[in-house]
């Protein structure tokens, strides 16, 4: 027998061996030493394994070690709230919701439409009054050419406000002495006023009145109107008078400046044909002055004491319960019309916000690269 | 995390510590290390008991796991036993009292020197002579515990022997000399 083959026989387990294999093998050993000690070699290592006895230090402690995680990863459970990411999240939250709703509350992005509107109505004011003053303002301009008129700007603002609202009430007659009685509490009176009844409609009344209110206490008549009947509409309009009114205004003294030249010329007339044009050039101006006066009388009528048109409509016991309430399918109609609108609105606010918050959004990606950055490298040092 | 999920693992591996421990030991020379080696080995083998979906049989999974703690703690020692540390795991040498090659292979001390011996074997091929040769298991199995070809296990397994050879008959050679001198 060969060491290769005697190897490949101590490969394999005793077991497995026939008797003549092993017979074989030990004729091998006894001859070749180095064989021999192999075969000693593997043996006592399976014994050597046999012979141990593994501690009980070990069985208990892996136990021991299992278990103790085992608890850990019950308590992580417990406690896997993640602090840090929840208050990452909630702040995330609050930034969106919060930048959402001041967006909504405050109408990002519709500053600039309301401006716009706002220059488009006054410029189609200005353009309306300078082609209704037309030719009259360009022989103002040149009369006026030598004097230094104050700016628009530096003069109070001439401006008409103008109120229209329709009361419902059930009381009629109580809301109708009511409304007069704040009229003229805030100083105001009733210019005009037109009762009537409708007819077929259960001869229900409705008043239209027109009140004059100082401008100063108008929003305060309005307020106090609180608990008069029920606000069925509101509006109200402004106008802004000035450019007209100081326009006229500056006529009005371009007239009564040449009244005051006529007649100083009048004084020094010697001839009859003199005195004769000078009387008729007096009479015209004095017709200016008395018209731009009474354009001014109007402006100021208008503009101190405002104009407050007031339906008072008497309606019936039932026409205001079924206003109260609607048909269950109206109302889920108007709520969802209303949530509809609503949930639009917040989604736009949502998208101006988003477009608004990047700048800060990308300030606050550099700041935390920068800061992480800087964390790294003092790390490596 | 399953419930009793602890429980079912000490179900599963129970019948496999002893060969775990064993691994441990030979793999790392001593006592000391080799229960450390094998108690995180099972902590190993229990953090990745979640992810262990039967797909190897546990025996394999297991000593997989408890081979590749042996390397990682091997790497981190990073330093070749010495002799106290085989004295502290019970194997003393210093009484070694060999006259011959064969003949100093005689007693427990025979165990010492091929404990030594196997300390000398670079990590894969005494990773497989352990397995084969201290624990009789299968080239096939070993080949799976290893993710080798049969054929690498066997070619590593010859190696080592021959090298454990070697090693056991230069230190017999040796002992014999010293015994001379001393008379």
């Amino acid at each position: 027998m060969k060491c290769e083959k005697f190897a490949l026989l101590l490969d394999r387990p005793m077991e497995e061996l026939s008797d003549a294999e092993k017979k074989e093998m030990d004729r091998h050993a006894a001859q070749c030493e180095e064989c021999a000690l192999m075969r000693q070699v593997i043996a006592d290592m399976r014994d050597m394994d046999a012979q141990e006895e593994v501690p009980e230090a070990f069985s208990s402690g892996w136990r021991a070690l299992i278990a103790k995680e085992e608890q850990k990863e019950m308590d992580k459970k417990i406690i896997r709230f993640d602090w840090k990411r929840a208050l990452s999240a909630a702040a995330a939250v609050v930034f969106v919701a919060g930048g959402t709703l001041i967006s909504y509350v405050n109408g990002w992005g519709l500053e600039q439409k309301a401006e716009n509107e706002t220059q488009m109505v006054r410029s189609y004011t200005t353009n309306y009054s300078d082609s209704a003053n037309g030719a009259m303002l360009m022989k103002s301009t040149a009369y006026d050419a030598g004097a230094a008129p104050q700016s628009a700007s530096a003069q109070e603002s001439k401006i008409i406000r103008t109120v229209d609202f329709t009361l419902k009430t059930q009381n009629y007659d109580a809301d109708y002495e009511k409304l007069q009685q704040k009229a003229s509490e805030f100083g105001g009176r009733v210019e005009s006023l037109n009762v009537y009844s409708e007819e077929g409609a259960g001869n229900l009344r409705r008043a239209n009145l027109t009140l004059r209110v100082p401008a100063g206490q108008l929003d305060a008549f309005v307020e106090s109107l609180d608990g008069v009947g029920t606000m069925a509409s509101y509006s109200e309009y402004t106008e802004d008078v000035s450019a007209n009114y100081y326009d006229v205004q500056a006529r009005l003294d371009t007239q009564l400046s040449k009244m005051a030249r006529l007649q100083e010329l009048m004084a020094k007339a010697e001839t009859t044909a003199d005195l004769i044009e000078l009387e008729n050039a007096i009479s015209d101006t004095q017709y200016m002055i008395d018209s731009y006066t009474g354009q001014l009388k109007g402006y100021d009528s208008r503009i101190n004491d405002s104009y407050v048109y007031v339906t008072l409509r008497e309606v019936s016991s039932a026409d205001a319960a079924e206003e109260k309430s609607l048909p269950i399918g109206e109302r889920i109609v108007n709520a969802l019309k209303a949530s509809g609108e609503f949930a639009s609105d917040l989604a736009q606010s949502l998208a101006v916000f988003a477009v608004v918050a990047l700048p800060w959004g990308a300030a606050l990606a550099a700041v935390v690269l920068l800061a992480k950055l800087v964390r790294r490298w003092i790390r490596k040092k | 995390m399953k419930p009793g999920k602890a429980q079912a693992f000490e179900q599963l591996v129970q019948e496999h510590e002893r060969m775990v421990y064993l691994l441990c030991l030979r793999m790392m020379g001593n006592r000391e290390d080799a229960l450390d080696c094998a108690q995180e080995a099972m902590l190993n083998a229990y953090q990745a008991f979640d992810r262990y979906r039967g797909e190897a049989n546990v025996k394999t999974w297991l000593y997989r796991i408890a081979r590749n703690t042996c390397i990682d703690a091997l790497r981190r020692r990073k330093q070749v036993l010495s002799l106290d540390t085989l004295r502290d795991g019970g194997f003393d040498v210093a009484d070694t009292k060999a006259q011959t090659p064969h003949a100093a292979l005689e007693s427990k001390e025979r165990y010492e020197e091929i404990n030594r011996a196997v300390q000398k074997l670079p990590e894969d091929q005494r990773a497989v002579l352990v397995m084969r040769d201290y624990q009789n298991m299968a080239y096939d199995e070993i080949a799976r515990v290893l993710d080798l070809p049969e054929g690498t296990v066997k070619s590593r397994i010859n190696r080592a022997r021959e090298k454990i050879k070697k090693i056991l008959l230069k230190n017999g050679e040796q002992n014999a000399c010293s015994s001379v001198q001393d008379k």
